[in-house]
């Protein structure tokens, strides 16, 4: 216990994964909320303020430039969003949980070497004759994985009803999207059910596979497929891949160096 | 002094993480400051499951084939997927209009949370009655309580 507390809080590994996760996180960011932090959607000096430091701090993530610090300004962004102007002013999209989400990732990401490489501020160490390491203390990534475990377990929690257990919630979705009103025959029926028990067993499992070395690449394989189906199916908007791309943290830091160095050769 | 503090922080972290969900989702506190994962616990709601029959002859309509589509993604969505007993009692009287038929039985459950709630059973004719008394004593309205009958 102490040598996994010890790991989880002080281990060091490569910077590379905290850097792809960095940048497809601003790009998610952008892909969302871009659009409502133009100009033309509210010229107020607030909303010119809440715009500025959107766009600074997404820009600066992308190219990482003072890059734990963006993440932390664009993720106390995001999270202010959903607090103030979500819940508070009724901005009701910016309650949804992918906001949430996000913006608790990109927070995390702050407490990562995100900035170390594939970033502006390697490139200006670089210039300067310095040779930063690639690595760092990756407590950041670790909490990440926190955020992902906790979303699986909380989502179970949320589906142990009768209704979700015998199929009902799962029928009722997919009528909705795609089946229509008419009643499912026997065998759609047991579909559902197998559909929803699947779900209820993928959960779980994702959430603490993620944490041990053997399973984690079938962990993240199942997972993709079944963000991908979810996505697929309903209006999940940037939850997927926002979900796909944390897997990052969930590796070996240095087994995706390696990987990574494989690739270039 | 920097370990003390990657303590502190990641304990807190983990914390609010893993244990800050159960406010909202356990103790019904508001979401505002807690993280939530309830993901589409209010989705496909709006929907009733319907199988209609001929009233004179017992036999089962095709509902959409009845509206002249062939296929079920030729029909609009509205047509496709009803969402309350309004829905399905106009695109009944709609049937009945199109196909000049005088009695329609509708059998249908609508989606709630915990599941479904059979809300018509054919003891109405269709084509002539309103909404209301489609769904034989009960609110028209999700959670489609069955009303207190007047003393």
């Amino acid at each position: 216990v102490t040598r996994a507390f010890h790991w989880f809080l002080h281990a060091e590994g490569s910077s590379r994964p905290a850097a792809l996760v960095r940048v497809g996180l601003a790009l998610i960011a952008w892909s969302r909320l871009a659009g409502g932090m133009m100009p033309i959607q509210g010229a107020s000096p607030e909303r010119l303020l809440l715009g500025a430091w959107f766009y600074l701090s997404s820009l600066a993530l992308f190219v990482g430039f003072r890059s734990q610090l963006a993440a932390f300004l664009l993720g106390a962004q995001i999270l202010t969003l959903r607090i103030h102007y979500g819940f508070g002013e009724k901005v009701e999209p910016w309650t949804h949980h992918h906001i949430h989400a996000l913006g608790l990732a990109t927070i995390l990401l702050s407490l990562a070497p995100c900035g170390r490489s594939y970033s502006l501020d390697r490139w200006l160490a670089l210039r300067r004759g310095e040779r930063p390491p690639e690595r760092g203390n990756v407590l950041g990534m670790h909490l990440i994985v926190v955020l992902l475990s906790s979303i699986y377990l909380w989502s179970t929690y949320s589906k142990g009803t009768i209704a979700f257990f015998q199929g009902d919630r799962m029928a009722q979705i997919l009528q909705t999207v795609i089946l229509g009103s008419d009643p499912l025959p026997p065998a759609g029926v047991w579909a559902m059910r197998l559909v929803s028990w699947g779900t209820l067993l993928v959960e779980p499992f994702l959430a603490v596979a993620l944490w041990i070395p053997r399973l984690r690449l079938p962990a993240v394989l199942v997972g993709i497929a079944f963000h991908l189906g979810i996505y697929y199916l309903l209006p999940v908007t940037i939850f997927t891949a926002t979900t796909i791309l944390l897997y990052l943290a969930a590796l070996d830091p240095d087994e995706v160096h390696a990987f990574l160095d494989r690739m270039q050769q | 002094m920097i370990r003390v503090l990657r303590v502190v922080v990641g304990s807190a972290a983990t914390l609010y993480l893993l244990a800050g969900p159960a406010m909202p989702q356990v103790f019904g506190a508001h979401t505002r400051w807690w993280p939530s994962w309830r993901m589409f616990t209010g989705y496909g709601l709006d929907l009733c499951s319907v199988r209609f029959t001929d009233g004179v002859t017992g036999e089962p309509i095709d509902r959409l084939r009845a509206l002249g589509h062939d296929h079920l993604w030729e029909a609009s969505a509205s047509e496709r997927t009803l969402k309350d007993p309004a829905a399905v009692s106009r695109q009944v009287k709609a049937i009945c209009k199109k196909q000049g038929l005088d009695d329609v039985r509708v059998d249908a459950f609508c989606a709630v949370e915990r599941g479904w709630v059979h809300v018509a059973t054919g003891k109405e004719n269709a084509c002539v009655v309103s909404t209301d008394t489609l769904v034989e004593g009960r609110d028209a309205k999700r959670p489609y309580r069955r009303k207190k009958k007047q003393p």
